[in-house]
């Protein structure tokens, strides 16, 4: 029960992003422009390393996902919950130390040893943990904006070689054909007890991703057929048409980026407003 | 009298590890025509669409595009492809793009139109399909029925004189195949000769005049469906049985030739005589 739970969170996790960027508030934005403003976000606050600058970044990012990219408020908490319980664990160990001697904010004796709380640790500890949700916050913002095709499409204009970018779109595409195959057969497969105890559990997956490749293989000729029938010549090429870039939009990225700047400037000039 | 769209004389065709796939297969498609293919799983039906758009290479026999013997040259081959579609039967191996128009744009750009022409094809397509709307979704979120329909108008965009639909009403429910059996009128109207495979004898019968039955790789009849439906040994070799109104119209009166095969005609039969 707990493995086909985690299956299926694991299968709505990609389908949510996909969901979300299809029908977001910033779909008719120009691809290349978010992909630069998002980017541009996550460098200027990695690179400035500082907690008030990350918590900023992460703040207004979600501001921004939740009001114009019109993505529900419960969706996005719960997509920003991952990260978060990830990035608290990892922050905990750099925020504790092992001493000798007690020293710093906080001290636990432990069997002839001291795990302690320094001013350093802590401030390392906190940075960090802004730094990164800031930067997991503009890659959401990306992921839950901008559908894929578009996104595929940047690359596309940014030089991509022509295989990668054929490939991206193929992967992408087979992605959902192969979750709904595979979820299918783990359907059929707890429906005969497959997913019984946690060494069959183990065995079914094996099985399922064993016939998820023998599938694929069939699938590819048939659809190498279908592609053939169509005149495929070697390119793969589509139609797609991705929003203009548009003066406003682009005046709103430079008017962040602007801010952002000046408040690493605050932070690390130590200007006072 | 006008050539037929696609002719094939004597093909032949030998799957690299297997038996004669297809052999001796002499048949002609007319201009608007509607033909429907029966007979059971692996008695060739398959091969001969493939053969049909130049994805199978005959071993033997000639394919005629209006007309004009095909060679295996890239232009002849591009322009088969172009004449003569074929809509798969499982959606899924079939679409490929990301989004529908992507889709339906692909044959059309593989044919090097000019992109002003294939947006053109590809809107006119979607619209013809009732699918104007659809255009920047992903095909992952639609239903069965929208598929096939993305799937007909994926053809359709590459204007086409002969669509092949293998068993199109598979996997439908009962009211896509309806709106299918109006989209398919919609397509005759406009000229398109329709071949369609199925195993769905009572659909076949709505559908056309004429049937072509495949048996272990032969055509085993061509002809129209009532001359089919009526020769019991033929229908026991390929594995058929008659629609169900010819079955009820027979019971009720054993001993004619023929019996009809669509409401319409089971009506008006009543009322003659009986």
């Amino acid at each position: 029960m707990a493995h086909r739970h985690h299956h299926h969170t694991h299968t709505e996790g990609i389908l949510t992003l996909d969901a979300l960027a299809a029908r977001s508030g910033l779909r008719g934005v120009s691809p290349g422009l978010k992909m630069v403003f998002s980017v541009g976000s996550l460098l200027l606050c990695v690179g400035a390393a500082d907690p008030v600058v990350g918590a900023a970044v992460a703040c207004s990012m979600a501001a921004i996902i939740w009001l114009l990219s019109k993505v529900p408020l419960d969706r996005l908490l719960r997509l920003l919950r991952l990260p978060l319980v990830f990035l608290s664990v990892g922050c905990l160990v750099i925020l504790l130390e092992f001493t000798r001697n007690p020293i710093g904010l906080w001290q636990l004796h432990l069997g002839g040893r001291w795990l302690c709380v320094t001013v350093q640790s802590l401030e390392r500890a906190v940075t960090l943990l802004f730094q990164a949700m800031g930067a997991v916050c503009c890659l959401f913002f990306l992921s839950t904006s901008t559908p894929m095709p578009q996104l595929i499409e940047v690359l596309r204009k940014c030089r991509l070689p022509e295989l990668m970018i054929e490939l991206m779109y193929l992967i992408y595409r087979y992605l959902f054909v192969l979750l709904e195959v595979q979820r299918q057969m783990t359907v059929a497969a707890s429906a005969r007890l497959g997913y019984d105890g946690w060494r069959r559990s183990l065995t079914t997956a094996g099985k399922i991703s064993g016939g998820l490749l023998a599938s694929s293989f069939r699938r590819s000729s048939a659809c190498f057929d279908a592609m053939e029938a169509r005149g495929y010549e070697g390119r793969l090429t589509f139609l797609c048409r991705t929003p203009k870039l548009r003066w406003p939009h682009v005046l709103a990225a430079a008017v962040y980026f602007m801010l952002l700047t000046l408040l690493i400037l605050i932070r690390k000039r130590g200007i006072a407003l | 009298m006008t050539e037929p769209i696609l002719q094939l004389e004597h093909v032949s065709y030998t799957y690299p590890d297997g038996p004669l796939a297809v052999e001796d297969l002499s048949v002609s498609i007319e201009k608007g025509e509607r033909v429907a293919v029966l007979g059971r799983n692996g008695a060739g039906k398959s091969t001969f669409f493939l053969l049909c758009n130049g994805i199978l290479e005959p071993s033997a026999g000639t394919i005629r595009c209006g007309g004009k013997v095909l060679t295996r040259n890239k232009k002849d081959l591009t322009e088969l492809r172009r004449r003569v579609g074929i809509v798969f039967q499982e959606a899924e191996n079939q679409i490929l793009a990301v989004t529908v128009e992507g889709e339906v744009s692909f044959g059309p750009m593989n044919l090097g139109l000019p992109l002003s022409e294939v947006e053109r094809r590809t809107a006119e397509a979607l619209d013809r399909m009732g699918l104007g709307e659809y255009g920047d979704r992903s095909p992952q979120y639609l239903s069965g029925g929208e598929k096939k329909r993305v799937t007909i108008a994926d053809i359709l965009a590459m204007e086409p004189d002969v669509i092949l639909l293998d068993e199109p009403t598979a996997s439908l429910d009962p009211e896509n195949v309806v709106r299918l059996e109006e989209t398919l009128d919609q397509l005759t109207q406009a000229g398109i000769a329709l071949v369609v495979s199925t195993h769905d004898v009572d659909f076949a019968a709505r559908f056309a005049r004429r049937g072509l039955v495949f048996s272990r790789g032969k055509l085993v009849a061509d002809g129209s469906l009532e001359s089919i439906f009526s020769r019991q040994e033929l229908l026991e070799e390929a594995g058929l049985r008659k629609p169900w109104l010819w079955q009820a119209a027979e019971a009720l009166r054993p001993g004619e030739a023929s019996y009809p095969m669509t409401m319409e005609q089971f009506t008006r039969w009543r009322e003659t005589a009986g």
